[in-house]
C-alpha cells in the first residue's frame, strides 16, 4: 500500500515539480525557490490523502506553494522586496537559453510596479497573468468567490496603472521610453 | 486585452513552461522532500554497504584451492625426499631478512597516514619508494586531518599561516583564516569526515590523497570521494593548500559532485579548472549549517 502511495506520489512530483519550482523562482531568489518546492512535497505527502485528483491537484500545489513561501518570508515587505530582487536577478541565476528571458527596463519597471501592489492583489494578478491560470481556479485555491477575484484583478491593474502612470507620465503608453535604453 | 495585462505578461521572467530543473536536479530535490518527509530512511542509505555474496564465494574457492594446492605439494615434497636428500647448491644459506626500505618506511610513520600509503599512483609523481616526507609536515598534516573532524578551531587556525591564500580545497576565499573557519564548520555541519590516506613529497611540499566521507553526502550518494591536496609549508606550519582535483577529469564524477554542491547550494556558481571554485564561499558556509539542521530534524541519525 505504502509502495503504491509512494509511486503515486513521485508521478505528482515528477508531474508538477517544474511548474511549482517556476512559480516559486518567480517569486524568491533560487535556493529559497528550491527549498520551497521540496517542502511543498513534504506537505503533498503528509496531506496526501486530502490532495484533488487529476487537474485540482496543481492548483493545490500552487496553494501550498504559497504558504510555504509566506512562511518562509515572515513579513510582506519582505516578500515585495524579494518578489523584484527575484525577478531582477533572474537572469543571473539561472542561465540557460531555456530561460527566455526577456529583461528590459520597461519589464524592470512593471516588476518594480507589482512589488509594491498589496501582496493578496499581485498574488491574484501573477496567478492569471504569469502561471496562467484560470480566474475560477484562482477563486477555488484561495477560498474566495469568483467575483471577488474579478475585483482584485480590476483593483490591481488601476494601482498598477497608476503607478506606472507616475513613472511614465502615461498610463496607456508603454511605461519606459528607448530613448533610455530600452530594447524595444 | 489592455495593454496593463500584457505588459504583465512579458515581464515574467520564467515565460512558458521550460525545465528549469535538470533531471539530476530533481532527483536530488526529490529525495529531499522524501527524507523531510520520512519517506527515505536515512539510515537506512547510509549503511555501510555489505560484501557481495559472489566475493564470499570467491573466496572460499580460493581457500579450498589453496588447501588443495598445499596439500599436493605437501605430498609432492613426502614422496621425493629420499632423493633429494642434499640441498641444491644455489639454495640460499641464510633466512631472509626484513627488507631495508620496509624498515625504514616503519621508522619514518610518525601517524597512522603513512601506514596508508597511497594505493593509487600520482599522476605527477612515480615514485615508489618509502615516504620521505619530514616528519613535521607529515605530522602538521595529520594534525589538520583531526583538527578538521575535530572542530578544534583554535588548532585548526595554529596549522595556517594569516598569509594562507587558499583555502583547502581550493575555494577562492582571500586567505582570510576566519572565512576558512566559517567554511570548515559548514563542512563540519554536514558531518563531513577528512581522511588523509597518505603523502609522498613534491619538491619542497607535500601531495596528500584525502577522501571526504560523511553521513550527509552518502544519504546523497556523492561519497566518499577522493582527491588530492598539495600542502605548502612556512617552517612546520601549513601555508598554502592547493586541491588537485582527480574527479574533475571524468566527467561522470564531475557532474556527480557539481550536482551534489548545487544541491546544497543551489545558487553556487560553480567554475571548474584545474581544481573548482565557488563563488562567494562565505555564504556557502553559513548556508550548509542552516542546509544540516534540516537533515537533523528529517531523522538523519
Amino acid at each position: 500500500m505504502r509502495e503504491i502511495a509512494t509511486t503515486e506520489y513521485e508521478n505528482l512530483y515528477r508531474s508538477h515539480a517544474q511548474v511549482i519550482y517556476a512559480y516559486c523562482l518567480r517569486r524568491t531568489t533560487t535556493d529559497e525557490a528550491r527549498d520551497a518546492m521540496a517542502d511543498v512535497f513534504v506537505v503533498a505527502w503528509r496531506r496526501f490523502d486530502t490532495i484533488p485528483s487529476g487537474d485540482d491537484a496543481l492548483p493545490w500545489l500552487y496553494g501550498v506553494a504559497r504558504n510555504v513561501l509566506a512562511d518562509k518570508q515572515r513579513s510582506a515587505r519582505r516578500r515585495g522586496k524579494l518578489f523584484a530582487k527575484a525577478v531582477a536577478n533572474f537572469e543571473a541565476t539561472v542561465p540557460g537559453p531555456e530561460a527566455q528571458i526577456v529583461r528590459n527596463s520597461e519589464h524592470e519597471a512593471v516588476v518594480s510596479a507589482l512589488g509594491r501592489l498589496p501582496e493578496k492583489d499581485r498574488e491574484v494578478l501573477l496567478l492569471v497573468e504569469w502561471e496562467g491560470l484560470s480566474r475560477e481556479t484562482v477563486a477555488e485555491m484561495m477560498f474566495v468567490s469568483r467575483s471577488a477575484i474579478d475585483k482584485r484583478i480590476t483593483r490591481a491593474h488601476k494601482r498598477l496603472a497608476a503607478v506606472l502612470g507616475l513613472m511614465t507620465q502615461d498610463v496607456g503608453t508603454p511605461p519606459v521610453t528607448i530613448e533610455e535604453g530600452g530594447e524595444a | 486585452m489592455n495593454s496593463v495585462e500584457q505588459m504583465i505578461r512579458d515581464a515574467n521572467p520564467i515565460q512558458g513552461e521550460p525545465e528549469l530543473l535538470s533531471k539530476a536536479e530533481l532527483d536530488a530535490l526529490l529525495l529531499l522532500a522524501k527524507t523531510r518527509s520520512g519517506i527515505v530512511d536515512v539510515q537506512e542509505i547510509t549503511k555501510p554497504i555489505e560484501p557481495d555474496k559472489k566475493d564470499r564465494r570467491g573466496w572460499l574457492v580460493a581457500a579450498v584451492a589453496f588447501a588443495v594446492v598445499f596439500v599436493l605439494v605437501g605430498a609432492a615434497m613426502l614422496f621425493s625426499s629420499p632423493a633429494n636428500d642434499t640441498p641444491p647448491a644455489t639454495t640460499p644459506p641464510t633466512t631472509v631478512a626484513t627488507p631495508a626500505t620496509t624498515v625504514a618506511a616503519i621508522e619514518q610513520t610518525p601517524t597512522t597516514l603513512v601506514e596508508n600509503a597511497i594505493e593509487e599512483t600520482p599522476t605527477t609523481t612515480t615514485t615508489e619508494a618509502a615516504p620521505t616526507v619530514p616528519v613535521e609536515q607529515l605530522a602538521t598534516i595529520a594534525a589538520y586531518e583531526s583538527t578538521w573532524n575535530d572542530g578544534d578551531e583554535e588548532a585548526f587556525r595554529t596549522l595556517f599561516t594569516p598569509s594562507a591564500e587558499r583555502e583547502a580545497d581550493n575555494f577562492e576565499m582571500s586567505g582570510d583564516v576566519d572565512v576558512i573557519l566559517k567554511h570548515m564548520r559548514g563542512r563540519l555541519a554536514m558531518e563531513l569526515e577528512l581522511s588523509i590516506e597518505g603523502c609522498t613529497p613534491l619538491g619542497d611540499k607535500s601531495l596528500c590523497t584525502a577522501t571526504f566521507d560523511g553521513l550527509v553526502p552518502r544519504a546523497m550518494s556523492y561519497a566518499p570521494w577522493r582527491d588530492r591536496y598539495i600542502f605548502s609549508f612556512e617552517g612546520e606550519q601549513i601555508s598554502h593548500i592547493e586541491m588537485v582535483c582527480i574527479i574533475c577529469w571524468e566527467q561522470a564524477a564531475e557532474w556527480r559532485f557539481m550536482d551534489w554542491i548545487k544541491t546544497v547550494e543551489p545558487s553556487a556558481q560553480l567554475v571548474l579548472s584545474d581544481g573548482y571554485t565557488l563563488a562567494d564561499s562565505e555564504e556557502k558556509g553559513a548556508a550548509w549549517l542552516e542546509w544540516a539542521p534540516k537533515w537533523h530534524e528529517a531523522g538523519r541519525p
